[in-house]
């Protein structure tokens, strides 16, 4: 049997006090890419935060990544988010240190020890997003393309099993976009889950994944119609 | 297990690195555990080197439009707070060591609030305001200022 990275079974999404969304259940294999799709406020960043903590799960039952959703909030939260990585539409790279240095802050940042140990993960990482001769740069010498692959590379520190993405083409050219849905391709086959919000039907056109569309307080699950 | 906020108003002072020692320490707090950094109304330049700490999983990043003063912003962080206890630290301030966190852990329950003290770095350090060059794009340097190490209170409520 397939390893399950995420399942919600009849869960609530909550905005504030709000339930945006209500009987949410579906789940995500080792190996699987899907889309999260809907408009505006119709819940998808709130159902992301729920997926890495940000959001307490108050009805209902969830897993990500191996931990127990509703029962978390017992010092496990730092873990799970360890094991998950994030990437958000604006680039945000801290704009007073190197790229090497802006990975390295994530790598302090959750507990890793060791110099060595240290470079050689950023180096693994940016040549995993094709930048290896980018590491002492400054982001804004980087292209926006660019600034999102090191994104997606911090993304990738610590090894995810899950990568949520809320709008990471957002800002981007077409062909950009298509560059970075490739690098979202291999990183997906090379087994990492992948679960992206998107507006942007030309990509889903483009690379096709299962559909999950936030609509009418409900998740649609394309996999079941 | 009580959650805790770390509450920090922040003013023209990049926190990026308080924010580091932070978040490697978060695992010794025994509950849910969030960041929340409230900037008031501080220069572009500095801004810009805050803002992108919000992209960072446990960390919640807002700017208040114009300044209103630190006590007013305590107030907002903590009607905003999520979580059950407080922890209020200033901008300023560094970690005194890796066993931040976990002391306050350790003393949970000892009384309804804890006052952790302040201690100061021995000798001079360079004086430094946020000057920064900004959203032009160079390179940005913040030196540090002689810096109260952070103030320790938690309180619950």
């Amino acid at each position: 049997m397939s390893e399950l990275i995420v399942e919600l079974r009849d869960a609530t999404v909550m905005q504030e006090t709000q339930a945006v969304l209500q009987g949410v259940s579906f789940a995500l294999e080792k190996s699987d890419f899907a889309y999260l799709v809907g408009r505006t406020g119709s819940g998808k960043s709130s159902l992301l935060k729920t997926l890495y903590a940000d959001l307490p799960l108050l009805v209902g039952t969830g897993t990500v990544a191996g931990f127990a959703l509703p029962r978390l909030p017992v010092g496990k939260v730092p873990y799970l988010r360890r094991r998950l990585g994030i990437v958000f539409q604006d680039f945000q790279l801290l704009p007073d240190r190197t790229v090497a240095e802006n990975l390295l802050f994530v790598l302090n940042a959750t507990g890793w020890r060791g110099k060595a140990r240290k470079q050689q993960r950023i180096a693994d990482v940016l040549g995993r997003v094709g930048l290896s001769s980018a590491a002492n740069r400054m982001p804004h010498r980087l292209s926006g393309g660019e600034q999102q692959r090191v994104v997606i590379a911090r993304a990738l520190l610590n090894e995810p099993t899950l990568l949520l993405a809320d709008e990471p083409t957002g800002n981007l050219d077409p062909e950009v976009a298509d560059s970075i849905m490739q690098l979202f391709t291999e990183i997906n086959y090379a087994g990492t889950a992948i679960l992206m919000a998107t507006h942007n039907f030309q990509v889903i056109e483009k690379y096709p994944h299962r559909v999950l569309t936030c609509q009418d307080g409900a998740l649609l699950d394309s996999a079941r119609n | 297990m009580p959650g805790l906020s770390v509450l920090i108003p922040v003013y023209n002072r990049p926190v990026a690195e308080l924010i580091e020692a932070l978040l490697a320490q978060a695992p010794q707090w025994p509950g849910a555990l969030e960041i929340y950094l409230l900037d008031d109304g501080s220069d572009e330049t500095c801004r810009c080197l805050n803002q992108p700490l919000g992209a960072l999983l446990g960390v919640r990043y807002q700017e208040l439009p114009r300044n209103v003063g630190r006590a007013a912003v305590r107030n907002q962080l903590a009607a905003g707070a999520r979580h059950e206890w407080l922890l209020l630290l200033d901008n300023t301030g560094q970690l005194p060591d890796g066993q931040f966190l976990a002391r306050y852990a350790a003393a949970l329950g000892g009384a309804p609030v804890l006052a952790g003290g302040v201690c100061y770095a021995p000798g001079p350090q360079p004086t430094q305001r946020c000057a920064c060059a900004g959203a032009t794009g160079k390179r940005v340097r913040c030196a540090r200022r002689p810096s109260a190490r952070p103030r320790l209170i938690a309180s619950c409520w």
